[in-house]
């Protein structure tokens, strides 16, 4: 096991950030940490990297316990917190290698580790670049170099897409795909539900400070009762029908709103014929029509009843 | 790995501008500044002859002696070592002399009669020399009509004589062995000692790029398998070096090319910018370390706490640092810039090196002082909130 | 309006260090008006020089008188008798002059050898030409009578000495007008204003350049419906408002300070000069404005230029005792001649044109800097413009 926490509790004052907060990641997985604004994420992670004091539980990364001072699991950790955090005064190619120097000693290695390291997130032709002259997105690249020129097992990125720009993002995940596959585990914190989806191997939903689901995406929609949603376009449908197909087998829900009836259903099979069926029995002409599978902002919604997103 | 974070470091804060800019062109800048406006101060202090007119009138006439008088004190005056002349006077016309009177071209004029009258524009010391002067020429006469009273004899004895031998009663020592010391010295001093002190940027730097509360690069860092003292005294020590390197282009500028004197005691100049700038540094550390403030609170800090030592010292006002080694002289041994001024000042000034140890012992146990309790404070390895 | 209202809410930030200025300016003025207002009383009064007096001989009767007669015209000052204290005390003129007479001087003196005090002074200074003066007519007087009288009791002959030096010219001071006397604080006051006026403007004038020079900024004002003229013409007129209210905050601190004292035309005139030479720095602070392109910058910028007009030209350290060669580039300063004219304005007790004139001389002389930075400014800007940076 890569990472394991235990029963993790934080306070801050009154507020409980962590609340018995448990889980684990494994060699070689994609891990996503999934969360609301204020859900306990960061704080998570500056735990599991003994940055922060905790009030109870246990933490242990590669089988042994964390440790301010255990430096030989340090070793093996990359870490990409939330905001840039590089040098304004050092160039991007000396800011890789003061903070691969951290890690790596012997000066041959480490020269071939930046470049590798610059190559990788495509800072190559900036390598002389003050960070000060780099655009939004370059800077998150560079701020990800350093967290991970030295190749540790585990790399730990702490929201690294927030306020950047759809192509930079995409390079940043596929990098993290690239690494995943060179044989890094990661952990991976989002309020993005797609980046969680596209990218992770298991998942952890997080509220409050607690771990509210965790499991394959496939498993966390198997969760819920949801099964799909169709959204049909209709002029006009009397308050009959609209009782009449709440009626029809696995609807949970409907409503109807500015010409567009939403149907949610539970699980089950066939949702979509036996409503074009109803239809055509009633004679009612309908619009586009379009289904739509459970996302995980479905699954967050509805074990909290409240939206991911604020 | 130590020098490589040294190295490091170096580079981020030589290339740091505006940090340069206030420890080294701004004092460089103030330097030529105080050279500029205060190149004369030890002059103004001189005499400088004193314009006067005498009133042309009878009297002024019919008088040799008076006449005699006045011309012996447009000479040199007896027992001065140099050429100065007291008076440089005009007589003229009782309009005339009121005009130069107005127009500030004569401290004052004298109208001989009985009694002497002087008549000036307001009180100073040359309106107060010419008085005593005057005085003197009145007193004079009525010495010799009090001897002639009490031995009718004297007058044939030489007392006429006697009379125009004025001698010289003074002889000018010195104590110790610098000879006429320079007031504006200390301007300098001073300001060696502030910019020693501004030393303490550069421990603010360097705390708050390794505390893990204070910036998010230093959160990285703590994730690293580095101890973070390693990277620390790492990073002082190279604030360290370059506070020193501007201290001695400073002192160098001062010396070289602004000619202030320091006496030539240079292994004795060395340690004390050396503790100068240590002092400066791990004060920087502590307030950094000390509280969770932004930076620019603890910037302010900085600034107005090492600005206030200064003028304490004298920066402003050069009487300062005697007023406060007078009055409240627990003070002066607490504040480090005076300490560093005074030990600047003992070298320039002093036969002994007494002050000068206690000056630099002080600034010594004040650097532990502040390194110990900075220690104390981020020896801590993690924090109940970033 | 918007931008004029904008413009205060900008300025509103800045509260903080703009008090942090007016407060030491304050402190500071209100303690240099009172150390530098001892002289020019409405009487003569003499000097005193501070002496320290060291008897190192055995006590008499001559010294005794000369300590008394020396003590009516210098300040003794108390000094323990050890080198590294005195030294101290002449390096920062507590004592002006260090006067000890050595062992058994009274007894030479007086058998007629010849003998000298010793004094350690500030070579050449005025106080200590003074204090020898004193010295030496004490002896002569003395050395009169034990030449010429035989016998003398060293009592008599210190009556004697008092008796003859008692005698004094008489002097007439010359009364210069009736507000001199009290005008030297008000001087102290307009003469350090350009230090916090140059510091305040600058820093209040280029934050808002700043601000609004900020190309992003510029252009996003450029495409709304608001004229270009009018934007400028806003912030100009929320720069003179600045400025001026800065100014009046100072001239009513004047008035609150020194109130009896500030009813005359004198006043009226230094607060005519101070926002004669507000316009400049106005000026000067829109030029720094256009030049420098970060905060960082800016704080480095308003202390070098206000510490060097204010070193150089005469606001901390005197006009007289500056150097010929500083004084020959102060002039091309306009702190110069707002000092100059300051000093003259302090002077003017009789309001004809012949004396005002050079007031207000010097006071074109201040616009007309303001004229010169103003056309730079505008020349720079242009061309920043047609640039596009």
């Amino acid at each position: 096991m890569i990472v394991g926490v235990k029963n993790l509790v934080k306070r801050y004052g009154d507020l409980v950030a962590l609340d018995h907060l448990s889980f684990n990641v494994k060699e070689g997985e994609i891990f996503g940490l999934l969360g609301p604004n204020g859900s306990g994420k960061t704080t998570a992670i500056n735990c599991i990297l003994s940055l922060l004091n905790y009030d109870k539980g246990e933490i242990e990364l590669f089988d042994k316990p964390m440790a301010p001072d255990a430096y030989d699991i340090k070793r093996d950790i990359g870490v990409i917190m939330q905001d840039v955090a590089v040098f304004d005064e050092l160039t991007v190619y000396e800011n890789i290698d003061y903070f691969c120097s951290l890690y790596v000693r012997d000066r041959e290695k480490r020269r071939g580790l930046v470049e590798e390291a610059l190559d990788f997130v495509g800072l190559k032709d900036f390598r002389k670049f003050y960070p000060k002259k780099l655009s939004g997105g370059l800077l998150r690249r560079l701020n990800i170099a350093c967290g991970i020129a030295h190749k540790p097992r585990l790399i730990i990125l702490d929201e690294p897409t927030v306020a950047v720009d759809p192509q930079s993002r995409n390079n940043i995940l596929d990098g993290i795909k690239r690494l995943n596959e060179d044989g890094a585990t990661i952990i991976y914190t989002s309020h993005y539900m797609e980046e969680v989806e596209q990218l992770c191997s298991r998942i952890v939903i997080m509220d409050k400070g607690r771990v509210i689901a965790s499991g394959s995406k496939e498993e966390l929609k198997g969760m819920i009762k949801l099964g799909e949603k169709i959204s049909v376009e209709i002029f006009g449908l009397s308050s009959v029908h609209i009782n009449q197909i709440k009626n029809l087998p696995n609807v949970s829900s409907v409503e109807y709103i500015d010409k567009t009836l939403s149907i949610k259903y539970n699980k089950g099979k066939n949702n979509l014929t036996t409503l074009l069926d109803f239809f055509r029995e009633h004679d009612i002409s309908f619009g586009r029509i379009y289904s739509e599978l459970p996302t995980l902002n479905d699954v967050f919604l509805e074990i909290t009843g409240k939206e991911l997103r604020d | 790995m130590f020098l490589n974070i040294f190295y490091n470091r170096l580079k981020c804060i030589v290339r740091d501008k505006s940090l340069i800019f206030w420890t080294l062109v701004f004092p460089l800048i103030l330097a030529t500044f105080f050279n500029m406006a205060f190149s004369n101060l030890s002059k103004s202090e001189a005499l400088k002859v004193v314009d006067i007119a005498i009133v042309d009138n009878a009297q002024y006439q019919r008088d040799k002696a008076f006449q005699n008088f006045v011309e012996q004190h447009s000479k040199d005056i007896p027992d001065s070592e140099k050429d100065i002349h007291l008076f440089n006077v005009r007589v003229v016309s009782p309009e005339e002399a009121d005009r130069l009177l107005d127009n500030n071209e004569i401290a004052g004029y004298v109208t001989y009669g009985e009694p002497i009258r002087l008549t000036v524009k307001s009180s100073g010391f040359n309106q107060t020399i010419i008085k005593e002067i005057f005085d003197q020429y009145s007193q004079t006469v009525s010495t010799a009509m009090s001897i002639v009273k009490r031995e009718p004899a004297a007058l044939q004895n030489g007392l006429a004589e006697d009379l125009g031998n004025i001698a010289g009663f003074t002889r000018e020592v010195q104590i110790g062995t610098k000879d006429k010391p320079d007031i504006t010295v200390n301007y300098f001093y001073t300001l060696i000692a502030m910019s020693c002190f501004y030393g303490a940027f550069f421990g603010l730097k360097e705390v708050t790029d390794i505390q893990a509360n204070l910036s998010k690069r230093a959160a990285r860092l703590n994730a690293a398998p580095v101890h973070k003292l390693k990277v620390l005294s790492a990073g002082l020590f190279a604030g360290l070096m370059v506070s020193l390197a501007e201290i001695m282009l400073l002192m160098g500028y001062l010396v070289f090319v602004l000619k202030i004197d320091f006496g030539n005691q240079i292994g004795f100049i060395l340690l004390n910018c050396l503790l100068g700038c240590a002092s400066g540094i791990s004060f920087g550390a502590l307030i950094s370390a000390a509280n969770k403030k932004s930076e620019g609170v603890k910037t302010a800090i900085l600034i107005v706490s090492t600005m206030a030592a200064a003028f304490l010292a004298g920066m402003m006002f050069d009487r300062m640092k005697y007023i406060i080694q007078q009055y409240v002289p627990a003070l002066s041994y607490i504040n480090p810039v005076a300490l560093i001024t005074d030990a600047f000042y003992a070298l320039y000034y002093y036969d002994t090196h007494t002050r000068f140890y206690i000056n630099t012992g002080l600034l010594g146990i004040y650097t532990v002082v502040f390194c110990l309790v900075t220690y104390m404070i981020i020896r801590r390895q993690k924090y109940d909130n970033i | 309006m918007i931008i004029f209202k904008t413009y205060f809410k900008i300025i509103k930030k800045l509260s903080l260090p703009l008090s942090i200025y007016i407060v030491v300016f304050l402190a500071l003025s209100i303690v240099f008006s009172y150390i530098g207002n001892s002289n020019n009383a409405d009487t003569f009064t003499q000097s005193k020089t501070r002496v320290a007096f060291i008897n190192e001989g055995e006590p008499s009767a001559l010294i005794q008188g000369l300590k008394d007669y020396l003590g009516g015209h210098s300040t003794y000052v108390d000094i323990e008798n050890r080198t590294d204290k005195l030294q101290d005390a002449l390096f920062f003129r507590d004592a002006e002059y260090i006067l000890r007479i050595p062992e058994g001087f009274t007894k030479n003196f007086m058998t007629g050898k010849t003998v000298t005090v010793d004094k350690t002074v500030v070579s050449g200074s005025v106080s200590s030409i003074y204090t020898d003066i004193l010295i030496n007519k004490y002896f002569n007087t003395a050395r009169l009578y034990v030449n010429n009288s035989k016998e003398i009791s060293q009592e008599e002959l210190v009556g004697q000495i008092k008796k003859d030096l008692e005698l004094e010219t008489e002097v007439i001071l010359k009364s210069a007008g009736k507000n001199t006397a009290h005008t030297s604080a008000i001087v102290y006051f307009y003469n350090y204003m350009p230090y916090i006026l140059i510091n305040i403007i600058i820093l209040g004038v280029s934050s808002i350049m700043l601000v609004f020079n900020d190309i992003r900024l510029r252009r996003r004002n450029l495409c709304s419906p608001v004229s270009n003229i009018s934007v400028n013409s806003q912030i100009l007129l929320g720069n003179i408002v600045f400025s001026v209210s800065c100014w009046a905050m100072l001239v009513i601190l004047s008035l609150l300070l020194y109130r009896q004292d500030m009813f005359n035309l004198n006043s009226v005139y230094f607060c005519i000069n101070s926002l004669v030479l507000t316009i400049t720095i106005l000026s000067m602070s829109f030029l720094i404005g256009v030049l420098i392109k970060s905060r960082n910058a800016q704080s480095g910028i308003s202390n070098v230029v206000s510490l060097g007009m204010c070193f150089l030209t005469g606001v901390f350290v005197p006009q007289e005792m500056l150097s010929e060669n500083v004084l020959a580039i102060a002039k091309f300063l306009p702190t110069y001649w707002y000092i100059r004219a300051n000093k003259a304005i302090g002077a003017l007790t009789n309001f004809n044109m012949e004396n005002i004139g050079p007031v207000v001389s010097y006071m074109l002389i201040e616009l007309g800097f303001a004229v010169a930075l103003i056309s730079v400014t505008l020349v720079l800007s242009k061309r920043k413009q047609l640039k596009g940076t």
